[in-house]
């Protein structure tokens, strides 16, 4: 299957103007390349749903750009951006919000089928729906297709979420926390069907959650990129990421997450922080944002210049931080003033 | 198609379905009896004064002998100052009223639904220019411009005076409905419907708007009610010059040959003002059970 | 076991909801005890009819639930027994801070917002004045600040705050330091780390541990999640339908399951240590309270399900010591679990 890649670059997003202005999203850059699959990872207010919502160009990023195989998507000739549209695809956490509950699920689905002429008879309309029902796994079709969304369990009406976006063949789709409003015993299903959409169909991810276990099944063979105050502060292959995180605090995360095992979670090693407090956007600390809050913190070093997102570069493997690249042997990558406040700070307290 | 059993091909029938939707709709009305009741004076009303009038002389005869009586069996809501029966012209009365009130309800409606959903879903200049529209109106008192309008443009048919209301009456709903779409216009199912490409018509006319159709539905009630007292207004200062019989020429009447200050007249007066009353009180009432109406979530099966 | 004395018992319970729809069966014959420093946890979905478990234990249930049925006994400190389904409402008020405290899953909107938390502590001490008379003016702030301090916050920053200036993980350690306040021997905890950040839910267990280890209360957790259970409880009821189908000590429950809904739970649930592991949903959805299946209400959605399930609900039985179960075929259950062992010590291995 051909596709075309997409790219953030430098994009930043704000909100509010003035003194109250806040900056969502930071300077953030990745390529998403053809049936790749990239988690975003933070805690609420890290600004992945921005970034999310930046990807599907359902937001324009104040600054940066979003290019799609390397054109910029508000620069697109018409047909393309058409094409675009069509292409990248979203979907949303809460299944109680995302489908029209006026609606049922033949009007949703053949609302975009008749909008795009896809399909050209009724009976050719009739197979498209019962086939996109069951390739999200709503079978019988025949007992879907005349619900109201209120009929409907949480992780169906994601089901019809994902059957809604598939009926455009997309390329590439946002789905943003599709799982955590659903129930426990719903949600691997949920993503293994995902899964399978990206097996079978090459459809490429941006796959953004709160819950790194979830992410690593999801993109066990792809990327997770850990976002903190609007910042990418680590992005590498899960494999990598998950077994041996570079950015302190990516394994803060990783040694407080709770495990459903008894011994394996009591008996885990514990990061523990020097403040248990998120920043506000409002108020950023300088230099390295995560600073107040990371154990491994150096005076100067660390509160003078803002990391930039590849200060550590493992091959495919990124990470904001400048004390990891200085343990590293990746001294050169911090700039002057930073090492020079960093020295000076040891100097003073020796 | 499924193979069809008895049931669904009646289902399938358009008939079976209109049928099942009015009683589905019927047994919703009902969750709420002070709605339901208010359903069924409206209904009445709206009955007895359009259909009343095909079995009864469209001229109720006149009776010098009869002036100003009190009710009475043959009499029950007594005469007028030409011993003509007040009851007939109740019931005949109504039809230009309602008439009125509903059309000029629609075309302010429709006006308000279609600028405020479009202003507020689209934005930038078109929403300025629907809002600076709609301010406009609001700031000119409508009824004396109602009346000078009527004086000059000499309204001789129903349509023309419903469509002065009706171009008159809707910048306050339109606003309520700009603000409604400002906040449904967020939700996710319209951002998919976005990514979906879907088109603004779509998203206006078929996402957006049928979620507001309870509150619409609401304020074309009121609508009515207003037009109705718009049209009575009129006629009663003499400025619609219509010929038949109706509420708002009742009223007009009794107050131009003095029967306000006669007390044998009080019936007489009374009873146009008391099945406005009646209707409007209706309506209201009706209101309570409409919301119900046009949730999905309670049409169960539907 | 032995030698524990148990702080709560209840016995056969059964709950439910009057609806426009019919009667909602949100709790049927449940029954468990409660040791004096033990920490169960209540694990299952959404209408399982765990949170109006937690609500009954401290009668504030809706104005259309009824306690159809079933005792609830609570051992107060004076070792006096007091049955919760006949206490009258001053009784009740007393009980419900002095004995046992609840945290609510919406804790981080039941903080007034006019109110300085200091106040919220002053409130909460004056409705029981007649039996706490002492704890004012310096007494007050004292046990307030201990309180606090139990739940790793600052004193001195948080006293004087409105809870707009404190973090949703704060308010929530705010809501079980009040709940302390009148130091009741049972909390019980509404999903308490639910809709809190990775890191903050991190806080919130390690209070709640010390809660538990140091200060030795007894804990009711009420959740859908199983790494709290792993985290932090003794013991685990799996709860279905409004009925606990297994109970037992939570190394039972989390490595020799005999119930497949247990078995289900665990198979679904990733966990970030160790390779990429097969997962899988448990087909279908909770079932609708007012029209529950007929037998094992578990049956339409198990793998296991015979002629059997479908026609009888299985009574909780005894699988191992201190592990009991509702399931025909536990056994087989149980080592169709221990012959997959072979691969979850793999798994194991992978994770060391």
């Amino acid at each position: 299957m051909s596709g075309t890649p997409i790219e953030l670059e430098h994009a930043s997003r704000s909100y509010g103007s003035g003194s109250q202005q806040v900056r969502a999203v930071d300077d953030v850059s990745f390529t998403i390349e053809p049936g790749q699959t990239l988690c975003l990872v933070g805690e609420s207010g890290c600004g992945k749903s921005t970034t999310g919502r930046m990807t599907a160009g359902l937001l324009e990023p104040s600054q940066g750009r979003v290019l799609y195989g390397e054109k910029e998507i508000d620069a697109l000739p018409d047909a393309e951006k058409r094409r675009f549209r069509q292409a990248v695809q979203i979907i949303h956490q809460d299944p109680y919000a995302s489908l029209n509950p006026i609606r049922n699920v033949t009007q949703i689905l053949s609302a975009p089928l008749r909008r795009h002429k896809l399909t050209k008879s009724r009976s050719e309309l009739q197979n498209r729906l019962r086939e996109l029902l069951e390739t999200v796994g709503l079978t019988p079709p025949e007992e879907f297709l005349k619900k109201y969304p209120h009929q409907l369990s949480g992780g169906q009406r994601q089901r019809v979420s994902v059957a809604r976006a598939l009926t455009v063949d997309p390329e590439f789709i946002v789905a943003d926390e599709p799982v955590s409003m659903v129930d426990v015993s719903m949600r691997i299903g949920l993503l293994n069907m995902l899964l399978g959409l990206q097996k079978d169909l090459g459809v490429a991810f941006l796959f953004i959650t709160h819950d790194l276990a979830v992410a690593k099944h999801f993109s066990w063979e792809g990327r997770i990129g850990v976002m903190y105050l609007g910042r990418m502060v680590e992005l590498g292959p899960t494999q990598k990421l998950v077994r041996e995180p570079v950015h302190p605090y990516t394994r803060a995360l990783i040694s407080a997450l709770p495990e459903a095992d008894p011994e394996l979670t009591r008996n885990k090693e514990r990061l523990s922080l020097r403040s248990p407090d998120i920043p506000s956007l409002l108020d950023l600390p300088a230099g390295c944002p995560f600073h107040p809050r990371c154990p491994m913190y150096e005076e100067g070093l660390c509160d003078t210049d803002r990391p930039a997102e590849d200060a550590v570069i493992l091959e495919e493997h990124l990470a904001a931080c400048y004390v990891a690249a200085r343990e590293l042997g990746q001294e050169d990558r911090i700039p002057e003033s930073s090492r020079a406040a960093g020295a000076e700070a040891a100097r003073r307290t020796a | 198609m499924a193979a069809t059993t008895g049931e669904s091909r009646y289902r399938d029938s358009a008939v079976g379905r209109v049928l099942a939707w009015f009683i589905s709709t019927l047994k919703l009305m009902a969750r709420n009896r002070v709605g339901f009741a208010g359903f069924l004076v409206v209904s009445t009303i709206v009955l007895v004064t359009f259909i009343g009038p095909v079995f009864l002389p469209s001229e109720v005869p006149v009776n010098v002998n009869e002036i100003y009586e009190t009710p009475s069996l043959s009499h029950p809501l007594g005469t007028d100052s030409e011993g003509k029966d007040v009851l007939l012209q109740v019931i005949n009365g109504g039809r230009p009223i309602l008439t009125i009130g509903f059309l000029a309800a629609a075309i302010s409606t429709t006006i308000a639904v279609t600028l405020g959903s479009l202003g507020g879903f689209v934005g930038g200049r078109v929403d300025t220019g629907f809002t600076w529209l709609a301010d406009m109106v609001l700031t000119i008192p409508q009824l004396p411009l109602l009346a000078v309008l009527a004086g000059i443009l000499r309204l001789n048919s129903k349509i023309a005076v419903a469509g002065l209301i009706g171009l008159l009456f809707w910048p306050t709903l339109m606003r309520a409905i700009r603000a409604q779409v400002l906040s449904l216009k967020e939700r996710d199912y319209v951002e998919s419907a976005r990514a979906l490409g879907l088109g603004t018509p779509h998203i206006v006319f078929r996402e957006i708007a049928p979620n507001m159709a309870g509150y619409i539905a609401i304020n074309f009630t009121l609508a009515v009610t207003s037009s109705m007292y718009a049209v009575v207004g009129l006629t009663l200062l003499g400025l619609v010059p219509l010929s038949e019989e109706n509420w708002g020429v009742m009223i007009n009447l009794a107050w131009t040959r003095g029967a306000i200050f006669s007390k044998d007249s009080v019936f007489y007066i009374m009873s146009p003002i008391a099945a406005i009353a009646l209707f409007q009180l209706g309506l209201v009432a009706m209101n309570r059970s409409l919301s119900e109406i046009f949730d999905p979530r309670l049409r169960r099966g539907a | 076991m032995e030698g524990r004395a148990d702080v709560l018992s209840v016995r056969e319970l059964e709950i439910g909801y009057e609806t426009g729809r019919g009667l909602v069966r949100a709790v049927r014959g449940v029954s468990f005890d409660l040791g004096d420093d033990e920490s169960l946890a209540f694990i299952g979905e959404s209408g399982s009819g765990k949170t109006t478990l937690g609500l009954s234990l401290v009668r504030l249930l809706p104005q259309n639930a009824s306690i159809a049925k079933g005792e609830i006994a609570f051992r107060a400190a004076s070792e006096e027994v007091l049955d919760l389904t006949t206490l009258d409402d001053e009784d009740l008020r007393r009980f419900r801070w002095e004995e046992c405290a609840m945290v609510f899953q919406s804790a981080l909107n039941a903080l007034n917002p006019v109110m300085r938390i200091r106040d919220h502590f002053a409130d909460t001490a004056k409705d029981h004045s007649e039996t706490n008379g002492s704890l004012k003016g310096r007494a007050l702030t004292e046990r307030a600040t201990e309180c606090l301090e139990m739940v790793q916050l600052d004193p001195g920053r948080v006293l004087g705050s409105f809870p707009h200036e404190l973090s949703g993980g704060m308010r929530q350690r705010v809501m079980i330091a009040l709940g302390l306040l009148l130091n009741p021997r049972v909390l019980i905890l509404d999903e308490p780390t639910t809709a809190l950040d990775v890191l903050t839910q991190r806080a919130i267990i390690e209070v709640l541990r010390t809660l538990k280890v140091e200060h030795r209360f007894a804990m009711i957790f009420v959740s859908h999640d199983l790494s709290l259970a792993a985290e932090l409880a003794d013991r685990v009821a799996t709860t279905y339908a409004g009925r606990i189908v297994e109970l037992g000590e939570v190394e039972q429950i989390f490595y020799h399951p005999r119930h497949p809904y247990t078995v289900g739970l665990l198979d679904a649930v990733p966990t970030l240590a160790g390779g990429q592991q097969e997962l899988s949903s448990i087909p279908g959805s909770p079932p609708d309270l007012i029209d529950l299946p007929t037998g094992c209400k578990f049956h339409p959605r198990c793998p296991y399900a015979t002629d059997k399930c479908r026609e009888e609900d299985p009574p909780l039985i005894e699988v191992a010591p201190a592990q009991t179960a509702a399931c025909w075929h536990w056994e087989k259950v149980g080592s169709d679990w221990e012959a997959r062992g072979g691969e979850i010590h793999e798994r194991d291995a992978n994770r060391a």
